[in-house]
């Protein structure tokens, strides 16, 4: 069968960078709250830049490192996308000069990157396309309730983008397994109530268009999924925890991903991390991370690593590869 | 045995609370199994370590509400010492709750 290989990777952050000391002038909480309970420094808040924004630089930045000026398919994970109606992919392809391919929006929210990377695998894989640019774009801080603390110290804005391509079978640095799950009874753990046809067809709904989330039931719920995720494709691809490089965690909490190592009986020096300068970035957090595994010289051809998301839904999902030999720039800070 | 599991699974639960959990504002006195996890310098997210750590290694499903219904370390460990199907958890156990 056809492999998929990873031939590029970029990221992009709005330049307005706020820490947790700024935080606290607004909301009730301090430096050493935040981080001891999230890991978190400092994150990235857009103030004119839109997802579609952050999207086309990172965008930008793969086909640049994959040495690319062309795709056959844009596929874009975002919770915040720049309108309701129409997806924010095509806009952002014909601003990336990609011409007339076929583009659109995954929303599986955390966990949107794994299942935009198994979308396009899948379309690799079966011979629909030869290549595909994945984003997993974000702007959070436009659906945050900026006086709750539980939330707005968590997340931040940015996108990270990776260009797939076709191999020949036997192709060493590939994309391996994937695996996704859901549970939509527990829809409300995470989630934005408002905004979309549940409320406009029931009038006693929550017209909240702010995001919300039971943050202890996430903890459990993800540490539990990504684990059992996670070993589902280990056990595909036939590795062992101890054989895995790097683990490259949805960067959800510092904690979340310590217990998650635990969990896998795997050492937390194998988390490569970045939520402590950018937050969570939902959908674009793991690009983003695996940029920074590779500008940090952490990350190099040949490792083994195991990619891991929970986010609302909830979803998750997990996937296994080889990291190619890459060079790669570091995020693109866009003005905001 | 369900006494000297109860002892257990305390001295499991007062070793993880006192050496593994992170963000402890541990009080002065000892934790016995008196001692009330509310009182104990916990944060928000320590519970559900705590409940995760469990279900790991002791192969007991427990929640942080339960741990916080329960109240003290000695209820707690009674309950789950109740719920251990897997004997052959608790020598280990008694021999790292031990501290040796």
């Amino acid at each position: 069968m056809t492999e998929v290989v990873v031939a590029g990777i970029g990221g992009a952050l709005p330049d307005n960078r706020v820490t947790n000391a700024e935080l606290a002038e607004m909301m009730d909480t301090s430096d050493e709250w935040i981080r001891g309970r999230t890991g978190i420094a400092g994150r990235y808040w857009s103030r004119t830049t839109s997802t579609g924004d952050v999207a086309v630089a990172a965008g930008r930045r793969a086909l640049d490192s994959a040495q690319r000026d062309q795709v056959d398919l844009v596929v874009l994970a975002t919770t915040t996308p720049d309108h309701p109606c129409p997806a924010t992919a095509p806009a952002v392809a014909a601003r990336l000069g990609l011409g007339p391919v076929g583009a659109f929006d995954v929303a599986a929210v955390c966990s949107g990157f794994i299942y935009a990377l198994a979308v396009a695998k899948g379309f690799i894989a079966g011979g629909l396309v030869r290549s595909a640019l994945v984003i997993g774009a974000e702007t959070y801080s436009t659906i945050l309730d900026r006086t709750d603390r539980s939330t707005a110290v968590i997340f931040g804005d940015g996108a990270g983008a990776v260009v797939l391509c076709a191999a020949e079978p036997g192709t060493p640095a590939a994309l391996e397994h994937i695996d996704l799950g859901s549970n939509g009874d527990d829809r409300q753990l995470v989630c934005v109530p408002g905004g979309g046809s549940y409320q406009r067809t029931r009038p006693e709904a929550d017209r909240s268009t702010h995001f919300s989330m039971l943050g202890r039931e996430v903890f459990r719920t993800a540490v539990t999924e990504m684990a059992r995720s996670s070993q589902t494709v280990l056990q595909r691809s036939r590795w062992t925890v101890r054989e895995v490089d790097w683990i490259v965690g949805h960067q959800a909490n510092e904690r979340i991903l310590g217990a998650l190592a635990d969990r896998l009986e795997a050492d937390r020096e194998k988390l490569i991390m970045n939520l402590d300068r950018v937050g969570n970035t939902s959908a674009a957090s793991i690009p983003l991370a695996l940029l920074e595994g590779i500008t940090s010289g952490r990350l190099r051809g040949g490792d083994r690593l195991l990619l891991t998301a929970f986010g609302g839904g909830t979803t998750w999902g997990s996937a296994t590869l080889v990291w190619p030999e890459l060079k790669a720039e570091p995020a693109d800070l866009i003005p905001t | 045995m369900n006494a000297q599991a109860q002892q257990a699974v305390v001295r499991y639960l007062v070793d993880a609370i006192t050496t593994r959990l992170e963000n402890v504002d541990l009080p002065a006195d000892p934790i016995t199994e008196d001692s009330r996890f509310e009182d104990l310098g916990l944060d928000s997210i320590n519970l559900v370590e705590l409940a995760l750590l469990v279900e790991r290694e002791l192969h007991v499903v427990v929640t942080d509400a339960q741990l916080a219904d329960w109240g003290t370390v000695g209820a707690a460990g009674e309950h789950i010492a109740g719920s251990v199907t897997d004997s052959s958890t608790l020598p280990q156990v008694a021999h790292r709750g031990g501290g040796s």
